[in-house]
């Protein structure tokens, strides 16, 4: 592992400042490429992506495994990136003796490993969270999370039962948060370091002082619960670092303009250009290293109600109640749904690919981890929940596979993803979902 | 507005007053059903309003091509640097003061000659209505083969850019201000209906307008909402004359009606000056939908009551460079093609000009003020006070 | 034994005019806790300030034309309020993010020239350097009111510390204290609420509520804000656990405007409001459903509430049955009536024939239905849940809906397609719960204006709630205003709401003491809020928690 500190002396308001920070986590041991400008090593970044209600098994597997796979209905829009996919078919989650809570237990196993219990139940933080606590504690924010659906509540990125990570829901926002008048743009001329942020880290000692009187008379819960106030203290802390901080300049990177909002619904139309102008959000702050961890929602986690003007039935009613089409073998308005949510998860990946970096592009850099919360969505079913992986973790992976999972743990990928991330772990998962069996299949 | 105590409104509506105006259908029937032969009246309220020009493809309309600005006459008039610093420098605001004695080109148009041809826009098809009752050599036919076709007005503004659709500053900025601006709140009330495909006599007024019009997804005008008649500050809007409905479509006799157009750029300044121009001898078509309707608002436009709304609501400083017209060339054409009410002299002094419209179904609220009599009635051509 | 009686009774009559006086007045004094069952004692838990909660701080403390424009991470249900989520959530690394940054635009509009002759009620020595006296004086004020409590010297110090070295920094007074203000507002002091429990004197080995976790108990009770400085005060004298005194505070609490808020706050917990956030309906479906339709459907179940629950002091079951409606222009489309007014508008009229109260108003109606269809099952399942607070059990993870879909039948409407649903006996089940009173709304469609008939075939709007027929919503109206379980579910309701923990079964006697003098008072939500303030139970104190008086406090009484 290697760390290199960067000392900051100046004059800052009539005061000296001495700042250490650690810079780029390296650990790629060779295979990594390095910037042009910096000649440091390029981050490796983790993300995830999500959308609601599976797929229809006929219209989706394909035929072949391996590379050179076919692209059934439901995977034709991804065509254009299929080479940088990988496609995880027949893998499952064991339920052992819980319950399958739909539109739930699918997606709270494969994004923490465990199967929930009841509804408020998440065993485990979530895999990001696990990452970005590994690579995430350099960058200005430590995840990036955002959701096209315009509910706050859909969030897949969790510490526990009781904090998920808050999604930003409008693109205005998102961009004010990230580009707006705290961003320092790494090729940006004029820099210089503002003292207001030493007043604000001053406020933080302050708070810190605080807070450290109200833990005495706390119950163990509550304890846990202030802890992770603290601990989203410290992210502040770095985030105002970072603001006083020159930034390295980034080749090619041009800062956004502020998006116009998009009026509430889920009518797909208005959902698909938030997520188009979240995504391009959020590729900017991957390519300026604003974060390497990130987070997106197509369609809700729970009951995706997804609409198309005219339908009376929205996704998740329509899985329900439409007929197999006989002729087509899956329902036709749910099937319709399904191909929408594939052409915005292949936008997402070709905004990660259009971004020249070192000897490649973004998405190079990064694995991008994407999951739903059903097969068969009618009948809730976890049989062959499907899951992607999307870029090749700066080397580590191989891409454009099909890999069939012959009915083992869906666990295996996000143990294969954490491997990869030099996460050390012995396991992912609990009980029948613990697996420790990476899938050799994808390891460059 | 919403959130916080409840204060009293400050028009309350008397039970009296909202029986008088109760909307087209019993209860449970309402608006969307348009067989049902229940009800009194219904309001249709302005929600787009355009030029009536009709436009082909290419603009073989125009085959000169469209109207120069005063900007290119100017450089033509001035073709040097010398003798363009030598004007401005007398009489300031170069391109549209130069007159042989500085005189404004918008305000002077007699007086200031534009060394550019003006372009007519020539072609026989143009939306509107048969106004005069006869079948002229300058008339035209509407794009639904109907003859005698009074519009005037096409030829005049057929070639400026500004006018035309989509992109037209006129086309776009007159439409926004008619949605957005209260004080451009025209509407028609329908009264004594009893069938809404054929009716052989309708009474229709109109009048001005209090409040917003509530748009939904794809800005598509919400029917049923609730239009106040404007009775404080509006009664130079209310005309009143009768029609009839023929197959669905509402046709009317001819009154004169003021029309209120104001270009406002922000709420201040709605009621400081309502810029507005008439048409004489109006006359309506309107082919009636279960929501609202589409048609011609067409008459005769007053010339000088007509210049007055242009050259000093829309075309004033330098917008009429963004419609794409000069001032003495338009002045002139309007002249040239103007074809009623001639004065003394036998110089007409109107043009026949269809408007365009989009309407959407309303509740005509009249409040307390339940007389509905208007004050510039008029079923007989008459002078119109200025 | 009878002679002892006999001798007793005696007794008791011979004592009886010598002791009546004292045990008048202690019977007076003491009369709201007479006869109140003891509950269950609650575990102690933090909660994480509301949104709402934290606006009406603010707002109160520094001028409702602050703004305060970002984001709160929403709260999840837990047992039927949001309150209760408070009391488990967490906080993210954005969330604190999102505080922080709050903290800094709210202390910058505070100190801005408008107001700072008003608000900081002393003028610095110099404005363009530091003053500790003027500092003091506001950040003292402020903090107890933001903490609700004093500061500690401790705290004191340190954030009068902190303003004069900003002010140093900024070569101007007022950044220093709005910096030092922001350290306050982003403090876990003031965006966690804990409770601090102390020795009961009147029942030995029982703990109760310190005076201040008491105030702050009933001020979110009642107005859903930190308390206010008179409220801080009778906390502070130790006054506060009299309850004659306490009685006091509570009735000019509900007779000031500011209960209004609480009110709000309540009811837009326990009827689900958070649905109101994305609601949006299909534009060809329902064109007439606009963006500001659905933010005035929320706001009228609001103002149908505050009229009837504060303004008419009124009994609350009859929220189903009433007449009284508001409408807006953007709502008056969706009833097919003119609108009264430019703004808000009382509405009582004939369109009201086919309503009746809460269920339904576009805001039930609409939220409880799906982008382009209503849903009988889902209104009949919020009606059990929300209204009823019973729970109705999710489906089957492997229902086949496919029934009603089959092209070849021909189901004209959703009763058609439920009974054909309903044939099978495990869906049924649970259908019978909901769709008797679901169907009863029918003649409402998704979003919420009114239907004779769908289809072509007239809508049959008859059902039934637990035995009580009716065949339309007025009737439904009616059976859910006589219904025994709506009033034990508000009770059931406001005591966790105001006790911040679920009821469990030692609580029993106490709910239905509450609800039998819920019902004495004429069911009327004003006495309920006001027996629940003045009660033992919301006094009460859990035994986990840390003694008044320990170190981290400046409590004195």
């Amino acid at each position: 592992m290697m760390d290199r500190r960067r000392l900051l002396k100046g004059v800052l308001g009539g005061g000296a400042v001495t700042m250490g920070l650690p810079l780029l986590d390296c650990f790629l041991d060779g295979k990594g490429q390095a910037m042009a400008a910096t000649g440091q090593p390029i981050p490796v970044r983790f993300g995830t992506w999500y959308w609601g209600l599976g797929m229809a098994d006929s219209a989706f597997i394909p035929d072949k495994a391996g590379s050179a796979y076919d692209l059934k209905p439901e995977l034709a829009p991804i065509a254009e990136v299929k080479q940088h996919i990988n496609v995880f078919t027949d893998y499952n989650i064991i339920k052992d003796d819980n319950p399958n809570l739909c539109h739930y237990t699918g997606w709270v196993a494969l994004r923490c490993g465990g199967v929930p219990s009841v509804r408020s139940d998440l065993p485990s933080e979530s895999i990001d969270v696990t990452i970005a606590r590994k690579i995430g504690s350099s960058t200005r924010f430590r995840s990036l999370d955002a959701t096209a659906t315009g509910d706050p509540l859909d969030s897949v990125s969790f510490l526990g039962s009781n904090a998920y990570n808050t999604p930003e829901i409008s693109p205005v926002a998102l961009y004010e948060r990230v580009f707006g008048a705290e961003f320092n743009d790494p090729n940006g001329t004029a820099f210089s370091p503002d003292p207001k942020v030493m007043a604000r880290q001053s406020v933080i000692s302050g708070v810190l002082e605080q807070a450290k009187s109200l833990q005495a008379g706390l119950g163990v819960e509550d304890r846990a619960r202030l802890d992770q106030y603290f601990t989203g203290l410290r992210d502040v802390e770095r985030q105002l670092a970072h603001q006083l901080e020159k930034p390295d300049p980034v080749p090619g990177f041009k800062a956004p303009e502020r998006p116009k909002d998009i009026v509430a619904g889920l009518d797909y139309e208005l959902v698909a250009r938030r997520h188009q102008l979240m995504t391009d959000l959020m590729v900017l702050a991957l390519q300026s290293d604003q974060t390497r961890v990130f987070n997106m929602i197509y369609s809700a986690p729970g009951f995706a109600g997804t609409a198309k003007p005219g339908e009376n039935q929205n996704h998740h009613v329509a899985t329900h109640e439409e007929m197999i089409d006989e002729q087509l073998g899956y329902q036709r308005l749910s099937h319709w749904f399904t191909v929408e949510a594939m052409k915005n998860w292949a936008y997402f990946v070709k905004a990660l690919g259009s971004v020249k970096e070192g000897d490649g592009t973004l998405l190079d850099h990064m694995l991008v981890y994407a999951n739903t919360d059903t097969s068969f969505a009618k009948v809730h079913a976890l049989e062959g929940i499907p899951m992607f992986t999307a870029g090749t973790a700066g080397g580590r992976f191989k891409t454009g596979l099909h890999v069939p999972g012959a009915g083992g743990q869906g666990t295996r990928v996000g143990y294969t993803i954490l491997e990869a991330f030099g996460v050390d772990v012995k396991q992912w998962g609990t009980k029948s979902n613990g697996t420790s069996k990476r899938i050799t299949e994808i390891v460059a | 507005m919403v959130g916080g105590c409840l204060r009293s409104p400050g028009l309350t509506w008397a039970l009296g007053a909202f029986m008088a105006t109760t909307s087209l259908g019993a209860a449970g029937a309402g608006p969307a059903d348009a067989s049902q032969t229940s009800g009194d009246s219904f309001g249709l309220v302005i929600t787009d309003l355009y030029f009536g020009i009709h436009q082909t493809q290419d603009a073989k309309d125009c085959p000169q091509g469209l109207n120069s600005t005063h900007r290119t006459n100017y450089l033509k008039q001035f073709p040097t640097y010398t003798a363009r610093t030598a004007n401005d420098l007398k009489y300031g605001y170069g391109y549209v003061n130069r007159g042989p004695n500085g005189e404004n080109a918008l305000y002077s148009p007699e007086v200031v000659v534009d060394p550019i041809p003006y372009n007519l826009a020539i072609g026989a098809i143009a939306p509107g209505i048969n106004l005069d009752g006869k079948a002229d050599a300058n008339d035209f036919v509407s794009p639904d083969g109907r003859t005698g076709i009074d519009n005037q007005m096409q030829r005049v503004l057929g070639c400026v850019g500004g006018f035309r659709g989509p992109g037209g500053f006129f086309y776009q900025a007159g439409n926004a201000q008619i949605r957005s601006l209260r004080v451009n709140r025209l509407m028609f009330e329908i009264s004594r209906v009893d069938d809404l495909r054929n009716d052989p006599d309708v009474t229709v007024r109109s009048y001005r307008g209090l409040d917003p019009i509530i748009s939904g997804a794809g800005d598509k005008a919400v029917a049923g909402t609730t239009q106040r008649v404007d009775y404080e500050r509006g009664r130079r809007y209310m005309s009143e004359t009768t029609g009839r409905i023929v197959d669905g479509v509402l046709v009317t006799e001819p009154v004169d009606l003021r029309v209120p157009w104001v270009r406002g750029t922000n709420p201040c300044c709605e009621v400081a000056y309502t810029n507005e121009f008439t048409l004489r001898a109006m006359q309506l078509r309107v082919k009636l939908t279960p929501t609202g309707g589409e048609g011609e608002i067409a008459g005769f436009a007053d010339l000088e009551l007509w210049w007055n709304w242009f050259a000093r609501g829309w075309a004033a400083g330098s917008v009429i460079e963004t419609m794409g017209a000069t001032a003495p060339s338009m002045w002139s054409a309007l002249k040239e093609q103007a074809d009623a009410y001639p004065d003394q002299r036998g110089v007409n002094t109107a043009i026949s000009t269809t408007l365009s419209a989009r309407f959407t179904r309303v509740i005509v609220a009249h409040g307390d003020n339940s007389a509905p009599s208007p004050q510039v009635a008029s079923r007989t051509h008459q002078e119109v006070s200025r | 034994m009878w002679v002892g009686i006999l001798v007793s009774a005696a007794a008791l009559t011979v004592l009886g005019p010598t002791l009546g006086t004292s045990r008048r007045a202690i019977a007076q004094s003491h009369a709201a806790a007479l006869g109140e069952p003891a509950g269950d004692v609650g575990e102690a838990r933090m909660r994480l300030i509301t949104e709402a909660q934290y606006r009406n701080t603010i707002a109160s403390l520094f001028g409702p034309d602050i703004i305060v424009d970002t984001r709160f991470p929403p709260l999840r249900r837990t047992s039927g309020l949001l309150v209760l989520g408070a009391t488990k959530a967490g906080v993210s690394a954005s969330d604190v993010e999102s505080f922080h940054g709050r903290a800094y635009a709210i202390a910058d509009q505070v100190v801005n020239e408008r107001r700072q002759s008003d608000l900081l009620q002393c003028r610095p020595a110099n404005p363009k350097g530091a003053d500790a006296a003027c500092a003091e004086r506001f950040l003292k004020k402020v903090g107890r009111l933001l903490y609700r409590r004093p500061l500690t010297e401790g705290e004191l110090n340190e954030v009068v510390g902190m303003a004069n070295e900003n002010a140093a920094r900024f070569h101007s007074f007022y950044s220093g204290v709005s910096f030092a203000l922001a350290s306050l507002l982003a403090s876990p002091q003031f965006l966690f609420l804990t409770e601090q429990s102390e020795p009961d004197p009147s029942h030995p080995g029982q703990m109760r509520l310190s005076s201040y976790s008491l105030a702050t108990r009933i001020s979110l009770l009642l107005w859903n804000a930190n308390p206010d400085d008179e409220l801080l005060r009778a906390a502070e004298s130790g006054k506060l656990h009299d309850p004659a005194e306490r009685a006091r505070q509570v009735d000019a609490m509900i007779a000031s405007p500011r209960f209004e808020q609480g009110v709000r706050a309540f009811f837009a917990d326990m009827f689900a409001f958070e649905k109101y956030n994305n609601l949006a309906k299909d534009g060809t479906i329902y064109p007439a459903f606009t963006a500001n339709s659905a933010r005035d459907a929320a706001e009228q179940t609001l103002k149908l509430l505050v009229d009837h629950v504060v303004d008419k002091d009124a009994d609350y079951r009859d929220i189903f049955t009433t007449r009284t409606t508001f409408l807006t222009p953007s709502l008056a489309p969706l009833y097919k009536a003119p609108a009264q007014s430019a703004e808000w508008a009382k509405y009582e009229g004939p369109l009201m024939d086919q309503r009746r109260g809460l269920l339904t108003q576009i805001g039930f109606l609409a939220t409880q239905a799906h982008n382009g269809r209503s849903s009988p099952t889902r209104r009949g399942r919020a009606l059990r849940e929300l209204v009823l607070c019973q729970h109705v059990p999710d489906p089957p993870p492997n229902v086949d809906f496919s029934i009603v879909e089959d092209p070849k039948a021909h189901f004209k409407n959703a009763r058609e397609r439920l009974t054909a649903h309903n044939t099978d006996p495990v869906c049924a089940g649970c259908h019978k719960l909901t769709d008797p009173m679901g169907l009863a709304l029918e003649n409402f469609d998704g979003a919420g204006q009114f239907r004779a008939g769908e289809n072509g075939a007239p809508i049959d709007a008859s059902g039934q709630l637990d035995g009580v027929s009716f065949h339309d919503a007025a009737g439904l109206g009616e059976a859910v205003r006589n219904h025994p379980g709506v009033p034990a579910c508000l009770v059931q309701r406001a005591f966790s709401y105001a006790l911040g923990r679920e009821a469990t079964d030692r609580d029993e006697p106490l709910l239905t003491f509450l609800e039998n003098r819920f019902a004495g008072d004429g069911y009327r939500v004003k006495a309920l809020m006001r027996t629940i303030g003045t009660s033992q139970a919301i006094a009460r104190g859990s035994p986990k928690e840390q003694v008044a008086g320990a170190a981290s406090t400046a409590e004195t009484h």
